[in-house]
């Protein structure tokens, strides 16, 4: 469903055979949501899923599998059929055009609240680059943050949007921050980098947790304020920080019921009906999911940090300069996750001034200390074992069933890096970034052992999945 | 503590080693520094060879897959006989294998020589317009560490081997020539016997138990890369391209493309993936089988190649100690080895002796300046 004024033009497109309308320039996920399609892929495993909770949502367009439903616009004219988790196009078709090198002072990667912070602090002074692997703005554009938007988006120095860092390497006096920018690849060299890579949405395991028409919080975000579509009509909401979009859900209309914990789902090509565990059945086409915030701490990792555990999250571990070690600072949700944008931001203007303290400038990132307000802090959290179906209940996108998790554990295998490996979780597309966690609470759960006694595994590059025909 | 063996390191060979002495009845007990399998084996590219160009390495390699399908049928863990795929280049090197594969062949590995249209048959995705021939052996192997690991963990558990994980050594006591005490992060355990199978960081076990000779075991770091999973059974056998970086590669069962260059980083202890080899194995691959420009890269990783000067693992008794014995410088072959490895070292500590050809891999060999020929391996720079 459509819930306000279209940006592009309208076009026709086909689905299955079925002629459609949708808007040129929207992603193909979301022109198939406002017409009602949900069911997009086929996993691995053979499930069915859609493109807006875990795991890739591959389609076929014109002949050519493994186009990307989230990320390819739509024009006018488009053939599209249902693609699988598996698919891969024989011909080879992805080539790099360039390599570039860029040298800089400072290379921020993330371009949210905290990146742009801290872009605006230091790209005065020395020359700085910006990263941002979408668009400016992050979470706070998608959640229309009243505070975001009261700031002006410029003194950023060089901004680089849709391109995607592959990780931090050190090269002695130099930190080579590698990354790809459609078909180019760019090797950022720099003295300093700050890690502004954001936190990334809390996800749920109950029963059919994969099914089409489960929205992760961020997905559904972009769907209604980016495309003004409504990820359904009848929505249930559950997870433990409702917060983070009902404002949104009420300033579009959009009705919706706070389930705080979903036990079922149940449908034939999506969400038809939801289950809680006190024996309530809900008519629904959409969940949305917002379980907490977590610092997303792949990127940190890769570049060295240790991992801690505190308040119901895993963060990296950095000194009284949010540095984990000479060259690499972390800012924002990336290190705790802030609930308000506004201290993302100043945080993102505090560790610049860090930064360019260290570089021998004079500044002072203290008196920024009294705009960053408080983190998140929960329990660890749990999962239902006892209550939920294992089979049926996905721990992660890459079709790891809680059974598959359990079964190591169960055996006797107690360390995370093992049960990891036995089960392949954290070993897919998202890198470990919306199944870890669970893996934690599990553990947790069953042995007792503290996360801080766990062996976090850490992030390995490229920090995101990028073609190999861009980098050989 | 007390043990009667004392197994350092839980790598395969580790694990291996301990699970065939626990069959055996013996009492034993692994230590290892993190979680089993954190050193090279959960790192290691998957493969099982046998298309070895010497006769002690072809046939430990047949005895390996011999008792890894034995006990894969036993335990259950995912092993799969599909063969590899050497492709070739120049007359030179063909003229070369060709006397390989006679070996093997008078060894009883069926490798055979085979032209590129055949090999594109095996792999119909392979660029073959710079390949002369091919060898492929159906009966080389590759099977899932991770299963493999856990599947003989859990039976000499079974059997009665004990397990330490997150547990250091950090000394060795000695009473004269006898070992007395393993010293570890986590106690003292008394026994008598102490098996090296650390591969990496043999040389430091080596010297705390004062071993007077000198066993040149040096880490390397080799990296490897997993790519998104693809339509399973699209590339079947481990291919090789010496050409192209000393590149290997295959599919795991999950679908994900896995494998190699000979990316040679050391010696060091570091094992932070790199972007050089980010690039060297996109390069390789593509260049292979050109589809795989299309397949997202997961991630990379690194593990070690712990060298010997020739390539060949040193695998004995150290006479000087009561009792001391070394199994380790597998130089990136301990997975494919271990099963064999396994029942070499628990002959030579329950009867003294093996029928298998384990001289070749004689620890004062480096004393003695009686250096090997080189084992073929993946990842040198030159392949003579």
């Amino acid at each position: 469903m459509r819930i306000g004024e279209q940006n592009g033009e309208e076009v026709s497109i086909t689905f299955e055979g079925k002629k459609l309308t949708a808007y040129a320039g929207e992603p193909i996920a979301i022109g198939l949501l406002a017409n009602g399609i949900r069911r997009l892929s086929i996993s691995m495993g053979g499930r069915k899923r859609g493109a807006f909770y875990v795991g890739p949502a591959p389609v076929e367009v014109n002949g050519r599998k493994r186009v990307d439903s989230r990320k390819e616009p739509i024009s006018e004219g488009m053939n599209i059929r249902r693609g699988r988790y598996d698919d891969y196009n024989k011909e080879p078709e992805t080539y790099r055009t360039s390599i570039e090198r860029r040298y800089y002072e400072v290379i921020i990667v993330g371009g949210g609240p905290a990146g742009i912070g801290a872009a605006q602090e230091i790209s005065g002074v020395v020359p700085t680059a910006l990263i941002e692997k979408e668009e400016l703005g992050g979470r706070a554009k998608i959640r229309e943050d009243e505070f975001f938007e009261s700031i002006s988006l410029n003194r950023l120095g060089d901004v680089y949007e849709r391109t995607t860092a592959l990780g931090v390497f050190y090269k002695g006096e130099y930190v080579l921050v590698p990354a790809v920018q459609g078909r180019k690849l760019i090797e950022f060299y720099a003295k300093r980098v700050i890690l502004a890579t954001g936190s990334v949405a809390g996800t749920m395991v109950f029963e059919n947790n994969d099914m089409p028409g489960i929205f992760r919080v961020d997905s559904a975000l972009k769907a209604i304020t980016l495309y003004k579509v409504a990820p359904g009509e009848r929505i249930i909401l559950t997870g433990r920080t409702p917060e983070l979009i009902d404002g949104i859900l009420r300033k579009y209309g959009l009705d919706y019921l706070y389930v705080p914990r979903v036990k079922r789902v149940e449908g034939e090509e999506g969400v038809e009906r939801v289950y809680d565990f006190e024996g309530n059945v809900y008519e629904a086409d959409a969940v949305i999911v917002s379980d907490g915030k977590y610092p997303d701490i792949n990127p940190s990792t890769q570049a060295g940090a240790s991992v801690r555990y505190s308040d119901g999250f895993l963060y990296p571990e950095t000194d009284e300069k949010c540095r984990i070690n000479e060259f690499v600072y972390i800012a924002g949700s990336a290190r705790r996750p802030f609930k308000e944008h506004r201290s993302s931001y100043y945080h993102g203007r505090m560790v610049g001034s860090f930064v360019l303290e260290d570089l021998g400038y004079e500044a002072d990132g203290r008196k920024y200390e009294e705009y960053v307000g408080e983190y998140y802090r929960y329990d660890l959290g749990n999962i239902p074992i006892e209550k939920l179906n294992h089979d049926e209940s996905f721990v992660c996108g890459c079709d790891v069933t809680l059974k598959k998790v359990l079964e190591p554990i169960r055996l006797g295998y107690h360390e995370l890096q093992i049960i990891k490996r036995l089960s392949h979780v954290a070993m897919g597309f998202c890198q470990g970034r919306y199944c870890l966690m669970h893996v934690v609470r599990l553990l947790h759960q069953l042995t007792g052992k503290d996360p801080n006694e766990m062996d976090i595994p850490s992030g390995r590059p490229p920090l995101w999945n990028v073609k190999m025909g861009i980098l050989g | 503590m007390k043990a009667d063996i004392v197994v350092i390191g839980g790598g395969i060979v580790g694990v291996l080693i301990a699970h065939e002495l626990a069959r055996r009845g013996e009492d034993v007990l692994i230590v290892e520094k993190r979680y089993l399998g954190s050193g090279s084996t959960f790192r290691c590219g998957t493969g099982i060879r046998q298309q070895f160009t010497d006769e002690a390495n072809v046939r430990m390699m047949k005895r390996a897959v011999e008792l890894r399908k034995k006990y894969h049928e036993a335990y259950g863990f995912p092993f799969k006989q599909s063969g590899y795929l050497f492709l070739w280049y120049t007359e030179e090197e063909v003229e070369y294998i060709k006397k390989a594969v006679k070996l093997q062949n008078s060894l009883g590995v069926p490798t055979r020589l085979i032209s590129p249209d055949e090999a594109k048959e095996i792999v119909p995705l392979l660029d073959v317009s710079e390949v002369i021939a091919a060898t492929r052996n159906p009966t080389d192997a590759k099977a899932s560490p991770f299963y493999a690991l856990a599947s003989f963990a859990k039976a000499a558990r079974e059997m009665g081997a004990r397990i330490m994980e997150y547990t250091e050594v950090i000394g060795i006591k000695r009473k004269g020539s006898s070992i007395d005490k393993v010293i570890t992060t986590r106690g003292e355990i008394s026994t008598g016997i102490v098996v090296n199978a650390t591969n990496a960081r043999a040389k430091l076990i080596n010297a705390m138990a004062g071993v007077p000779i000198e066993i040149p075991i040096e880490p390397y770091k080799h990296q490897s890369v997993i790519t998104q999973p693809i339509k399973g059974g699209t590339i079947n056998p481990m291919v090789i391209s010496l050409r192209y970086h000393h590149a290997y590669l295959t599919q795991t069962a999950h679908g994900g493309v896995i494998g190699g260059v000979g990316v040679e980083e050391g010696p060091t202890y570091d094992l932070t993936p790199t972007y050089e080899f980010l690039r060297a194995v996109s390069e390789a691959f593509t260049k292979i089988i050109p589809a795989l420009r299309n397949l997202r890269i997961l991630r990379i990783r690194a593990g070690f190649y712990a060298k010997t000067p020739d390539s060949n693992p040193a695998i004995g008794r150290i006479k000087e100690i009561d009792e001391f014995y070394i199994a380790a410088g597998f130089s990136g072959h301990g997975f494919m080895m271990a099963p064999s490895v396994a029942e070499a070292v628990a002959d030579i500590i329950t009867k003294g002796s093996t029928s298998l050809p384990i001289d070749r891999y004689d620890p004062y060999r480096f004393e003695r300046g009686e250096l090997r020929s080189k084992a073929l391996q993946m990842g040198r720079n030159s392949f003579y």
